[in-house]
């Protein structure tokens, strides 16, 4: 090629050159002149000045599950008067475990999470955390605490629950302080207007599971189904097997209990349901789902915990409705068991005290009676019986199935995430039909439970 | 003389370094690019894949445990694999075909040709998840329009994705609505184009019927194009996880617990990074294998023009 010919590789030389010494220009030209230097200064005294000020204020972040009560507001308000140093900053995430475990774990992990996290026995993040030291013992900071405050103040299961040490849960470290406690699936929620309608006399206290049973097949017909039964993993099944007297595994949470008569009598009950009784839709005559069912008046009846108390805002004037507590079963309970939600302070956390300080004030008297005025479910007996509380009757059911509720029982291996997906893998051929509850479907699942029971410590 | 050319070979050897530095320059946005998002983070999950890695906690060297845990002790790990197997058996032949008759159809030259190509290919441009949820409400029992077109000939619909049985076929259904009207086809379609015309005048000048001349020219012409349909739809296919992972979330009672479902699960339910990464890796050997296979495989059918 000719030396002198303008190639294209010359061309985009030329041109690489060219940005390079505008970019060079550029830089030269915003050099501050001389006459602004005075300017500058100032305005470098008046940051830092505005910084120091800042400094002298402490930033406490709190993760806390999205969709959060209007008394977070006041919550944060409350504290921050206190403590006129502060600054909470409420980080929201999804609560599910799908979406809040991982934020929390990634943040744990990249030595970013602020200083005050919501935890939950039922979703696992609890377990999760505790067992992997992410979470502040806080013990020490109530033996010092001289504040008055006393832990005789919660359900004395709730603390307990939210205890983590070498023994397993239950013991060790007090992790969180509770804030949330409910019982699971211990509600039954009912169209009054169709038992009106259908001259039925509403649910009474003294009912049992066979009158249940009765009062779905009356009102099952047509496209109606009279009862939805809750039906899932490891919460639901051992909700049943409870109210039944039996136990999923062991008390050490370490041997298979699915062969024993109670689980197979339980679980057989909910087969007939659906089965036997055809009193419940299966899931493929849910077209929608068992809200848009019941709003439709396709559903009669189903069974839940007390947060489905928001269901009011999905019917609003439609019908009347009510909830009563669910009859118990022959064991004589109702099979409830105790979930729990508590606010804990972070092992990362630079601020543990005033952490502390915020969690006490996130779950005390005032906190938990606003949370009570909007979802009931909370951990402190002294709230169920505020004069604001005991004239609504729901919220008065709630705190008897709270302190009814029985003890909460995990795996061993703190697997809770996986055992309830692996309970419910095991079940669900039961409600498709797919299977019979005999003796040898039981057998089986047993032996998979067991596997599981057996798998190392997470 | 020498010295000449020696001065000679050493200028070209400076201005072909600097060609070659400038080159890099220019294309060093997509080195550190892929060195820090794709190459860096296979190597960072090799090494994972060695560890017992819970995120929350540093990595703690396990060395083969993880891969051991797999092969023997994992009660899920060989049912996800036989299912996935099951599916990729299924969905591939049945979208190959699917792809190339729609492929044959749109080489008609009709009117309208451009109408019903873009027709055909809209489906594969709704995301996934969009799919998955509109095929949860075709594929209702009760008012799913699936069943309600079945009732009108008077078959009683199954409960799909609700039924063991059904569940897996709902699945590869939804697969074949998005997938079969896709890329597939355009490339199908490019092949089917690039059939030489004179090839087939032949044909019919010696009085082969469009079966034949289908059977003896065109699939051996296209058969690069088939081959590379399949590759890549094989690959897909080991993968699939966003449809199940929407529509039944691995049941019911696991019937669609796919190798991908089962890696996410250990991944972002468990926390399990370290075996999520040896599930990763196992399954990347699994379509480097089937690959390889393919690849040995093809030199008895596929016919490449104007190699020996």
């Amino acid at each position: 090629m000719n030396a002198k010919t303008f190639s294209r590789r010359r061309l985009l030389k030329g041109a690489a050159f060219a940005l390079a010494g505008a970019g060079m220009t550029a830089l030269a030209g915003c050099q501050p002149k001389v006459v602004e230097v005075t300017r500058e200064v100032e305005k470098v005294v008046e940051r830092t000045v505005v910084t120091e000020k800042i400094k002298e204020m402490i930033l406490l972040r709190w993760h806390h599950r999205l969709g959060g009560w209007q008394c977070d507001e006041d919550r944060i308000k409350r504290f921050m008067d206190e403590h006129p140093d502060v600054k909470v900053n409420e980080e929201e995430f999804p609560a599910g475990s799908a979406e809040y475990g991982p934020k929390i774990a990634s943040l744990v992990a990249a030595n970013m999470v602020g200083d005050v996290t919501w935890v939950a026995i039922g979703s696992g993040s609890f377990q999760f955390l505790a067992q992997n030291n992410a979470l502040a013992g806080l013990d020490e900071l109530i033996n010092v605490d001289s504040s008055g405050f006393s832990l005789d103040e919660y359900y004395p299961r709730t603390i307990s629950g939210l205890r983590y040490g070498p023994g397993g849960q239950g013991t060790g470290d007090l992790l969180a302080l509770p804030e949330l406690a409910h019982a699971t699936y211990d509600c039954l929620f009912y169209n009054k207007t169709m038992f009106d309608a259908e001259g039925i006399a509403a649910p009474s206290e003294s009912w049992t599971r066979d009158d249940l049973l009765q009062l779905a097949k009356d009102l099952t017909g047509g496209d109606r189904f009279g009862f939805l039964p809750v039906t899932g993993g490891y919460s639901e099944i051992r909700y049943h097997t409870l109210a039944w007297g039996g136990e999923l595994m062991s008390a050490d949470g370490k041997t298979s209990l699915l062969e024993d008569e109670k689980v197979k009598a339980a679980t057989r009950w909910v087969h007939d349901l659906f089965f036997r009784d055809k009193v419940s839709p299966l899931a493929q005559d849910m077209a929608g789902g068992r809200n848009p069912m019941f709003v439709a008046g396709q559903l009669a009846m189903f069974e839940s915990g007390g947060w489905d108390l928001a269901i009011k805002s999905v019917i609003q004037d439609q019908f009347e409705w009510d909830m009563v507590l669910m009859p118990t079963g022959p064991a004589g309970v109702r099979g409830g068991h105790l979930h729990l939600d508590g606010e804990a302070v972070t092992a990362q956390s630079k601020n543990k005290q005033l952490a502390y300080e915020f969690c006490k004030t996130l779950t005390d008297y005032k906190s938990e009676l606003g949370i009570c005025n909007e979802i009931g479910l909370v951990a402190r007996p002294d709230v169920y019986a505020d004069p604001s509380i005991e004239v609504n009757k729901h919220l008065v059911l709630l705190g008897k199935s709270t302190e009814e509720a029985l003890e909460h029982l995990g795996p061993a291996n703190l697997r809770k995430q996986e055992s309830q997906t692996t309970l419910k893998a095991l079940f669900d051929p039961l409600w498709t039909g797919d299977a019979q509850p005999d003796d040898a479907f039981f057998a089986d699942i047993s032996a998979q439970w067991q596997e599981f029971l057996d798998k190392q410590p997470e | 003389m020498a010295v000449a050319i020696e001065k000679s070979r050493r200028r070209i050897s400076r201005s072909a370094l600097r060609e070659n530095l400038l080159g890099y320059a220019w294309i060093s946005p997509w080195i550190i690019g892929f060195l820090v998002f794709t190459l860096g983070p296979m190597v960072a999950s090799l090494i994972f894949s060695f560890t017992n890695y819970r995120i929350i906690n540093q990595p703690k060297w396990a060395g083969w445990q993880n891969y051991t845990y797999a092969l023997v002790e994992d009660d899920l790990f060989w049912p996800s694999l036989a299912r996935t197997f099951q599916y990729v058996a299924i969905s591939v032949p049945i979208g190959l075909f699917g792809s190339l008759l729609l492929a044959s159809l749109l080489n008609q030259r009709v009117k309208g040709e451009s109408i019903f190509r873009t027709m055909f290919y809209l489906p594969s441009l709704t995301p996934a998840a969009a799919a998955a949820i509109l095929w949860v409400w075709l594929l209702n029992y009760k008012v799913g329009l699936v069943n309600y077109v079945l009732s009108l000939v008077g078959i009683q619909g199954p409960p799909w994705l609700g039924s063991q049985q059904w569940a897996i076929p709902a699945i590869i259904l939804i697969g074949m609505w998005t997938g079969i009207g896709g890329g597939r086809m355009i490339i199908f379609l490019a092949g089917l184009q690039g059939v030489p015309e004179e090839l087939y005048e032949a044909a019919e000048i010696d009085g082969a019927g469009w079966w034949r001349r289908f059977r003896h020219i065109t699939l051996p012409m296209i058969s690069p194009t088939i081959f590379f349909n399949m590759i890549l739809g094989i690959i897909g296919a080991l993968q699939v996880f966003t449809t199940a992972y929407i529509t039944t979330k691995g049941g019911p009672g696991r019937a669609t617990w796919f190798f991908a479902l089962h890696l996410y699960t250990h991944a972002f339910e468990y926390f399990d990074m370290g075996y999520a990464s040896t599930l990763a890796w196992l399954m990347f050997i699994i379509i480097l294998v089937f690959t390889l296979i393919q690849l040995r495989l093809s030199d008895r059918w596929v016919f490449y023009a104007g190699a020996r």
